[in-house]
């Protein structure tokens, strides 16, 4: 027998759609990063909603954590990553037909480049694609606080690789 | 150095803004059906309205999103999820508060030393402890020096405090907030930050051996 939509997938389709909303373009923004393909990202970041819609479907929980989770698991299965972020800038830069990076955001981009990568994910985690600590926990598998204390790392490791870097650039 | 806006002018792909693109919004539609997505971004409402809406005005919980987040770009918030962009995590209760700290500790501060352009590290004699297992004392506190950013604890050697700490790898312990991961012991009592609205619990602060 067809039955309307009802209350319980109405509700399910309200959560998913703010879901949705908010996180859609951050999710596409993060793969964009990783993959300087927009094209690339934006089928890669259907992926994962249509994942995360069956999984609501089938009565799982799906937060922000698990959409940045699930990309990061298709970009390794599908992707190789750019080698340095200055040539992923400069794609990204060209593709978009902006300006290339100025030369300190080049000392920015070599300065990541020089931190182990540790570091550098936490950086960029937090400060590019905008993931609070609990979020950022979820994609290093540790807690938010642990987040705050590899940050605390990494922003004096970038110090020291930045002023090397300015020097080199 | 402002670590944080060098790497974030370095962004290749800035933090999202305005509406779903036309493409996301049809794959959005494609999968809940067009009754119940909305095609394009709706006007900005007040958060006040977002109380008002059930679940299912989807519409209207979207422009609430967008209205919140999405002309800013990541924005500010606590650290459950928010704190986006926030150089340090703001705990709007107690239970997150204490549960964000490995330990919960009543310590005499000693003399800091510079450990870079923007950290100190002091030995901190442990009096009691509140949470977690007790270290051996004295242990070494790593916080942001003083006057070096928007938000510094301003710990000063010598003073008793309770501190609410993480254990790094290193073997050092770090202030979970510079804002909320401190209180100066005075009179038996403990004073926070102006900034910071959290107290101790009843059962922290009686394992420390203080009244408020």
């Amino acid at each position: 027998m067809k039955t309307s939509r009802t209350r319980g997938d109405r509700e399910r389709a309200a959560r998913f759609t703010a879901l949705y909303h908010r996180d859609q373009p951050r999710v596409c923004a993060y793969v964009h990063r990783r993959t300087g393909d927009r094209a690339a990202a934006e089928e890669l970041t259907a992926e994962v909603f249509r994942t995360a819609w069956e999984r609501m479907a089938a009565g799982q929980d799906v937060g922000t954590g698990w959409l940045f989770v699930t990309a990061r698991n298709l970009l390794s299965n599908h992707h190789r990553s750019l080698a340095r972020l200055t040539e992923l800038h400069r794609a990204v830069a060209d593709a978009c037909g902006r300006a290339p990076a100025s030369a300190q955001d080049d000392a920015v981009l070599d300065a990541l480049d020089r931190l182990p990568s540790a570091h550098r994910e936490v950086l960029q985690l937090t400060y590019w694609d905008g993931l609070g600590a609990a979020e950022a926990g979820e994609l290093l598998g540790c807690s938010a606080s642990a987040v705050w204390v590899r940050l605390h790392r990494a922003r004096k490791a970038f110090r020291a690789a930045y002023e090397l870097s300015r020097e080199l650039v | 150095m402002r670590v944080k806006s060098l790497i974030r002018n370095a962004n290749p792909v800035p933090p999202p803004a305005g509406p779903l693109s036309d493409r996301a919004a049809r794959e959005l539609a494609a999968l809940v059906g067009p009754d119940t997505a909305p095609a394009r971004r709706a006007p900005a409402r007040g958060p006040r309205l977002a109380l008002a809406v059930s679940a299912a005005a989807a519409v209207i919980a979207a422009a609430l999103f967008f209205g919140l987040r999405g002309g800013d770009g990541p924005g500010e918030g606590g650290p459950g999820g928010g704190g986006v962009m926030a150089d340090e995590p703001y705990y709007g209760t107690t239970a997150e508060l204490e549960r964000a700290a490995d330990v919960v500790l009543r310590v005499r501060l000693g003399a800091g030393r510079p450990v870079d352009d923007a950290t100190t590290v002091a030995p901190a004699r442990v009096l009691a402890t509140g949470k977690g297992r007790a270290p051996d004392s004295p242990i070494e506190v790593a916080y942001s020096t003083p006057g070096t950013g928007p938000e510094t604890a301003p710990l000063t050697a010598g003073e008793e405090y309770v501190l609410l700490l993480s254990l790094g790898e290193d073997g050092r312990y770090y202030l979970v907030s510079s804002v909320q991961g401190w209180y100066e012991v005075d009179g038996g009592r403990t004073v926070g930050d102006e900034d910071n609205a959290v107290r101790l619990s009843p059962g922290v602060r009686e394992a420390l051996g203080l009244a408020g």
